[in-house]
């Protein structure tokens, strides 16, 4: 997962043709659809990588 | 921009064969006038009238509506320009700290007033409402880079290191 | 992971003081020593303070680095980077901070400040949607695509919202108006043909935040039923252009614009058009002109592009300040949270451009209610080189010119009008005594004048007259009937020009007249331009109690109008003096002083 559109893994379907309605709330806090230690962990990775300080998430 | 001096009318021939590619994208669309004029004079470097002729015939609008909307513009030029475009700011900051003398010693340097271009085709003059960054006021662009805090004795040294 | 984050301020004002190049000697530096990888370096939005730009903030060290120069950023590698140690003399330092400022907090000009709509300029890399949203972006969206529309409209409205670009009109209503308008196809347009000389800061916003812009837009799309929109933005922006197509291509990839977004059935597509430098579409009626291809024109009104705007479908048109603040008052509690900062009747910050004679110039975020003297002094510094502070010109060609004695004027909306200037869009120029008041009305006329599309007759010929009339004042042919001529043109215009181009541009002329007529008074009956600015009215000369002989002046002199011996008093040969002041600006003493001109018949007898 090297940005938020990539699929956290083969439950996310979310793509242009077939839009998920919580795309925006599960880039930050998702999983949201299903529950999975290790997808959550790619999502917070991303997040590390660029974000600044504790303050720069804001949910 | 770079490379607006070629194919210019500089040597009375112009290629006209590019119009017809140019202006493809937009047949059958409305409220291409502005943007088919700003691929012509992007491509030419500025607006030749067998161009617009051209475009006029291909997008079945009247040559006069085309040069309607080219006069109207400031960013559209109905002559040749330098290879270098020297674009002095005059907004009100520039203006409240000395922009007119920026003009005016640059056109004492090159010997043409604004809206003219040198005969040797290297700088074109002209003025810019506001590039915005009036911070660095008094502001000049040269092509797309910006200088500022200029004072007129900086002028001579910039301009030389332009080809 | 990296181990810091350098953002560096990638907007127009540090690229012309050149940071492009500091960061390419910076990635230099990190090569050569083989780190590249550990450091992330941002090409970042503005951060406001143009004055002491080039600028670099380290994070998580939160450390503000300015003034910087490609020749910097090897000690700033060594001794920052790997020493872990702040690099002093790269901090801010001003006469006004006793110890360097290390970060914003302990930096004046950013002290009085509020971060809104400016909240992700600066931290986050522009060009990449994933960093957006971490700061909470499309969450606004998100949320007012499960919200019924009129909901929508009145969370604006309750929020007190007012339009951004310079008249003050509530969003909200704006918003219903097009709402309940009959029709199926409707559109949205952002006014992002940033036109008043003296003010960037759309282009700060556009360069630093695109998606907070397009989010924008895209809630209003939803909440009065648009699928299509279309920002119209000024092609002298080159990279404010750059950044919103990158911005548009990431959200349609990511299905935040396109067909059926998130799932809601909502439609939204948008595009770019580029302005091709008329000043006059900034109005409304004469941008929709344009976005169809024609000459920009503006039209009469009613019927509003709320009933019938762009191809004749109603459209909801607002400036980019304004759509960046949506988000903030979409999301949870951002209504409550929006509306608590401001006044009774201006909600919220606003964004204002800082130029002119003003010692930190750049461009800042305040609450709605500070008084224009803490901005000019507390955040702007006050005037450079202090001198005298004579005015500050709010608003560009449309507004006014306020004096030293309305300093303590809290910014508002209805306080602005009432002072006979505008909010504007939000370019505050600040004036010295070296400006002279009857020569700044000329030069705004004289760019109304020329921008003036020409369709109505207050405006084409009115403009032309008044511009006579002040032209003939700053050459020193002005009549004691001016004064009152131009009052009464400048009335008629107002009340009788199509659009709000010919209806505003007389407010430079009524507000230097209110404010300044004793300088106008003097032009006419003392030929006298005490400023020293309109050319034909003053003289310089040499104060030979100050003078030192330094020379600086004679050798400065284009015209070699200057003479005297190394170490003597100089003198200035008015026969040959262009007045171009070439040697005020190089004289370390202040010598050369301004003087009436003698008259003809004294010369001659």
């Amino acid at each position: 997962m090297e940005r938020f559109i990539d699929p956290c893994c083969e439950r996310c379907t979310h793509t242009t043709k077939t839009p998920c309605k919580d795309f925006v709330e599960c880039c930050v806090e998702g999983p949201l659809c299903h529950e999975d230690e290790a997808c959550a962990a790619k999502r917070k990775a991303l997040i590390d990588k660029v974000a600044i300080n504790n303050k720069f998430v804001i949910c | 921009m770079g490379n607006q001096a070629e194919g210019s009318a500089l040597n009375g021939e112009l290629d006209l064969s590019q119009v017809d590619a140019l202006v493809e994208p937009y047949l059958d669309k409305q409220g291409v006038v502005i943007p088919v004029l700003q691929k012509i004079q992007e491509h030419y470097g500025y607006l030749p009238r067998p161009a617009l002729e051209r475009a006029a015939r291909r997008l079945r609008i009247p040559l006069s509506r085309l040069y309607g909307v080219a006069t109207f513009y400031a960013q559209f030029k109905m002559m040749p320009r330098g290879r270098n475009i020297i674009r002095v700011c005059k907004g009100t900051a520039c203006h409240i700290q000395g922009g007119s003398k920026i003009a005016e010693r640059i056109e004492e340097i090159l010997k043409i007033k604004v809206n003219e271009t040198t005969p040797d085709m290297k700088f074109t003059l002209e003025e810019v409402a506001c590039i915005g960054a009036c911070a660095l006021a008094p502001v000049m662009m040269i092509n797309d880079e910006p200088h500022g805090r200029l004072t007129p004795d900086k002028i001579k040294k910039i301009l030389a290191s332009y080809e | 992971m990296y181990e810091k984050h350098l953002m560096i301020c990638g907007a127009t004002g540090c690229l012309s003081s050149n940071s492009g190049k500091v960061k390419e000697a910076l990635e230099a530096e990190l090569a050569r020593r083989g780190i590249k990888e550990k450091y992330r370096l941002v090409m970042a939005g503005c951060v406001g303070f143009c004055e002491v730009g080039p600028i670099i903030v380290i994070y998580p060290d939160e450390v503000f680095y300015c003034r910087l120069k490609p020749g910097d950023m090897a000690e700033l590698v060594e001794k920052h980077l790997i020493g872990g140690e702040v690099v002093e003399r790269l901090l801010y330092t001003s006469p006004d901070v006793e110890v360097p400022g290390r970060f914003y907090d302990t930096i004046p000009f950013y002290r009085k400040q509020v971060f809104n709509v400016l909240r992700n300029s600066g931290i986050i890399d522009p060009e990449i949607i994933d960093e957006y949203i971490m700061r909470g972006g499309y969450r606004a969206f998100s949320r007012a695509l499960k919200m019924e529309r009129p909901q929508i409209c009145d969370e604006v409205k309750r929020a007190g919202l007012r339009g951004r670009g310079g008249a003050g009109f509530p969003t909200g209503m704006k918003w219903e108006f097009t709402m309940i308008a009959p029709g199926e196809k409707k559109y949205v347009v952002c006014n992002a043909d940033e036109g008043d000389p003296g003010a960037f800061m759309d282009r700060s916003i556009l360069e630093g935040d695109p998606h907070a812009v397009i989010e924008g837009m895209l809630i209003c799309g939803r909440a009065i039923g648009a699928d299509e929109g279309y920002i119209y933005c000024r092609a002298e922006y080159p990279l404010a252009i750059k950044r919103l197509r990158i911005a548009i291509a990431q959200a349609e990839e990511y299905g935040l614009l396109g067909e059926n977004i998130l799932a809601s059935g909502f439609n939204f597509h948008l595009n770019i058009k580029e302005g091709a430098g008329a000043f006059v579409c900034g109005e409304e009626t004469a941008l929709l002109a344009s976005i169809e291809g024609k000459r920009g024109m503006p039209r009469p009104r009613p019927p509003f592009p709320a009933v019938s705007g762009l191809f004749g479908k109603p459209t909801c048109i607002n400036n980019v300040e304004t759509f960046a603040n949506i988000p903030l008052i979409l999301r949870e509690g951002g209504v409550e949270e929006f509306a608590s900062i401001g006044t009774e009747s201006s909600k919220g910050t606003k964004v204002f451009a800082l130029a002119g004679k003003i010692r930190n110039t750049g461009l800042c975020e305040v609450p709605m209610g500070i008084t224009i003297r803490e901005v000019i002094f507390d955040v702007g510094g006050g005037v450079q080189g202090d001198r005298e502070f004579k005015a500050v010109q709010a608003g560009g060609p449309s507004g006014g010119c306020i004096p030293a004695e309305l300093l303590d004027l809290p910014i508002d909306y209805d306080s602005l009008t009432k002072a006979g200037a505008i909010m504007g869009s939000g370019g505050l120029v600040v004036m010295d005594d070296r400006t002279c008041m009857v020569d700044l009305a000329r030069y705004f006329l004289s760019f109304t004048q020329k921008e003036s599309c020409g369709k109505c007759i207050p405006c084409r010929e009115g403009t032309k007259r008044m511009l006579e009339i002040l032209e003939r004042i700053c050459d020193g042919s002005g009549e004691p009937a001016d004064l009152d001529t131009l009052e009464s043109l400048a009335f008629s215009i107002k009340d009788s020009a199509l659009c709000g181009l010919g209806q505003t541009c007389p407010n430079p002329i009524l507000s230097t007249i209110r404010y300044f007529r004793h300088e106008y008074e003097e032009h006419i009956n003392e030929q006298f331009c005490r400023a020293g600015v309109c050319k034909a009215l003053f003289q310089y000369y040499i104060d030979p109690e100050t003078c030192i002989g330094c020379t600086r002046c004679a050798r400065v002199c284009p015209v070699s109008a200057i003479s005297g011996e190394k170490k003597e008093v100089h003198a200035i040969d008015q026969s040959l003096c262009t007045r171009c002041g070439s040697c005020v600006e190089v004289c370390p003493k202040n010598s050369i002083q301004i003087t009436r001109v003698r008259r003809k018949a004294d010369v001659s007898s």
